[in-house]
């Protein structure tokens, strides 16, 4: 199976003040098969939101491509954006103010349907019902508004619409962290679901890493604007080779009093540096337990480590080595 | 027991609305030795907040009512019958408050080192000048390494694990002896909030203090607590030691909950438990157990007759008819039948 989709050297730049430049995404490079649930983690400001919206082209890059189905869409003109708008849709985290309030579960999932002028009225309605059977809700919620719908079942709403448009590919910004313990689950397992149903491909943004390693095949790590690693789900969770993986995966609490009696909360970090500062080498280097002379000034390059797991992380490979 | 800081009994509080009254806490009892990390495990809307908080009457009454018949008895003395104003010598001084947001539990508009020194200076123990000498050790005693300079800066100026630190600095300062933290790290990034569970832990052994911890994360109780109380839909459902509630759980909710959640260092291979349907009505909860309608092994009798509690140990006890003699071999026959039951139907 090739790539429906490759990021190239991607950015995004927003300009907060005369001279304040937040470089939120940073020549951010990467793949993602068909079929494919690619994860992407890092702590909130690293920007991994906005290379979702980015690539969903809610924001125009300011460099690279995003090559979508062999076209490159970064700088796409309207016609080809609405195209690209039914191949690609977007499932946002908060499933309260993601919803018009005053319009009905069967309006939210068929308005898209109708603005694309994909069926006419009667076939909207059938093609409504069976989504939302889809995604376990049922004709009885297609009349509802928004606030009779409890939050697992709002996302699900926000999931019928988003498929309405027969997406291949789908970006999903922290589409659980807003749910209850309880319903997360049921919602991860839709998603998984789909995929396998309706052989669609996946952005997974989460910060929850444990449910990212459980949904996704690889996992992208992002940090300040860049990726600075990218392995299989599993590999990426045995053998961290990036300092900053080793210590997000190192904060993460695991729910077994035995295990965590035994484990050794991470020592004091300095926090992250302000994505306003310039930098140059590597931008996790003020932070890292291993950072050597050269880390500051150069570096933050991915390489591949061993097959299909790439690090940005001089040290890393040559401990590994 | 004479080493009991807090025991509440037959606890419950409601809120009175225009679409009727909605019954946040009902008929909780639970209690914490001096020293001890609790930790009150639940959902959003399953009572937990406005139980803590209704401990000391945080909550305005109207809306938040607490029910006659509750007590409170806190270092052995009850202070459920206390007028406000008595309160005010518990709170904030015997049972501080950390809670989620630090953005807005701070003021804006004064300085870190003069919110720090509120509290003693308030209760007039301390001159200004002791008072900052106090603050100063208070925040290094909170984890920030340099407090000097944190004393003269603006809550804006602070990221927000510092601030969370600053609140828990506060919280010390009239030297607590019970420490409610309300879903302390929830806004924080997981290494921020490694670093505060750390912190907390330390406070704990290094001062005795007793610490309520409240928290929808079950990786979290399972590194800080050492006892844990499960709430859902306004009651206790089940409490015992971490290792009980961990490895011995005989609530299905507790157990479906511990399934839900994916861990780090386990195979991926299996499939996540997850619970049918979603958390009750709190306007209109089942006459039983609030638990019976998502149940898997829900009876006809759980869903009109709340579940008595049942011990299963000295430490650990479960509202649940199952454990009822009457059906112990019932669950038996039925775990041994379906011993992957719980949780796992289709949505």
């Amino acid at each position: 199976m090739g790539s429906i989709l490759s990021v190239r050297d991607l950015s995004k730049h927003f300009r907060v003040s005369k001279r304040g430049l937040v470089k939120a995404v940073d020549g951010v490079s990467f793949d993602i098969e068909q079929g494919e649930i690619l994860g992407l983690v890092g702590e909130s400001g690293c920007g991994k939101t906005t290379l979702g919206r980015t690539i969903k082209r809610i924001y125009e890059p300011d460099g690279g491509r995003i090559v979508f189905e062999g076209r490159d869409i970064a700088h796409a003109g309207k016609d080809e954006l609405r195209a690209y708008a039914r191949r690609a849709q977007m499932i946002f985290q908060d499933p309260y103010s993601s919803l018009d309030p005053r319009m009905t579960v069967a309006e939210i999932v068929g308005e898209g349907m109708a603005i694309h002028k994909l069926y006419g009225p009667g076939r909207i309605r059938e093609r409504t019902i069976e989504l939302l059977e889809l995604v376990g809700l049922n004709s009885e919620h297609a009349s509802r508004f928004p606030h009779e719908f409890s939050g697992g079942q709002r996302q699900r709403v926000g999931i019928a619409r988003a498929l309405a448009l027969e997406p291949r590919f789908l970006v999903c910004d922290e589409p659980i962290s807003a749910l209850d313990v309880s319903i997360q689950a049921q919602i991860v397992n839709l998603f998984k679901r789909l995929r396998d149903r309706l052989e669609l491909t996946y952005l997974f943004v989460a910060h929850d890493l444990a449910m990212v390693r459980y949904i996704a095949d690889r996992v992208a790590v992002m940090y300040l604007g860049r990726i600075v690693e990218v392995a299989g789900s599993d590999e990426l969770y045995r053998n961290p080779a990036h300092p900053y993986t080793e210590l997000l995966l190192s904060a993460i609490p695991i729910p077994d009093p035995r295990v965590e009696a035994g484990r050794e909360a991470p020592g004091q970090v300095p926090e992250m540096a302000s994505p306003l500062e310039p930098r140059e080498g590597c931008s996790f280097s003020g932070r890292c337990a291993y950072a050597g002379e050269g880390c500051a000034t150069r570096g933050g390059e991915l390489f591949e480590l061993s097959p299909g797991h790439y690090v940005a992380c001089d040290a890393a490979a040559k401990r590994r080595r | 027991m004479s080493d009991a800081i807090l025991e509440v009994s037959h606890f419950g509080v409601s809120f009175h609305t225009y679409a009727g009254e909605v019954q946040a806490v009902r008929d909780v009892s639970f209690r914490v030795s001096r020293g001890e990390v609790v930790a009150i495990v639940g959902e959003s809307g399953s009572g937990k907040s406005v139980l803590t908080q209704s401990l000391v009457r945080l909550l305005p009454d109207p809306p938040a009512r607490v029910a006659a018949g509750g007590r409170v008895r806190f270092e052995g003395e009850d202070i459920s019958g206390y007028s406000f104003r008595r309160l005010k010598s518990v709170k904030g001084s015997r049972i501080a408050y950390v809670f989620q947001d630090p953005m807005t539990s701070l003021n804006p508009l004064a300085r870190i080192g003069d919110q720090v020194m509120e509290g003693v200076v308030y209760h007039g123990l301390m001159g200004r000048k002791r008072a900052y000498a106090y603050a100063l050790e208070l925040l290094r005693d909170a984890g920030i390494r340099d407090p000097e300079r944190r004393m003269g800066q603006y809550p804006h100026e602070l990221s927000g694990g510092m601030r969370q630190r600053v609140m828990i600095a506060i919280a010390l300062a009239m030297r607590p002896a019970l420490l409610v933290a309300d879903e302390p790290t929830t806004a924080l990034d997981v290494t921020t909030q490694a670093q505060i569970l750390a912190t907390l832990k330390e406070l704990n052994r290094s001062r005795g203090m007793s610490i309520i911890l409240i928290t929808h994360d079950m990786g979290i109780v399972a590194g800080i607590a050492r006892r844990v109380i499960v709430m859902y839909g306004g009651k206790v459902v089940e409490s015992g030691s971490v290792e009980e509630i961990f490895e011995r759980s005989r609530h299905p909710y507790t157990r479906s909950l511990l399934g839900s959640v994916p861990r780090l260092d386990a195979d991926k291979g299996r499939e996540l438990d997850f619970i049918v349907g979603s958390p009750p009505d709190m306007l209109r909860p089942p006459a039983g157990c609030p638990f019976s309608p998502r149940c898997a092994y829900a009876m006809a009798l759980c869903a009109e007759h709340p579940p008595a509690e049942s011990p299963v140990s000295p430490t650990h006890s479960s509202w649940c008819w199952l454990l009822h003699p009457g059906a112990a071999r019932i669950l038996e026959s039925f775990a041994r039948r379906y011993p992957d039951r719980i949780g796992t139907e289709a949505v």
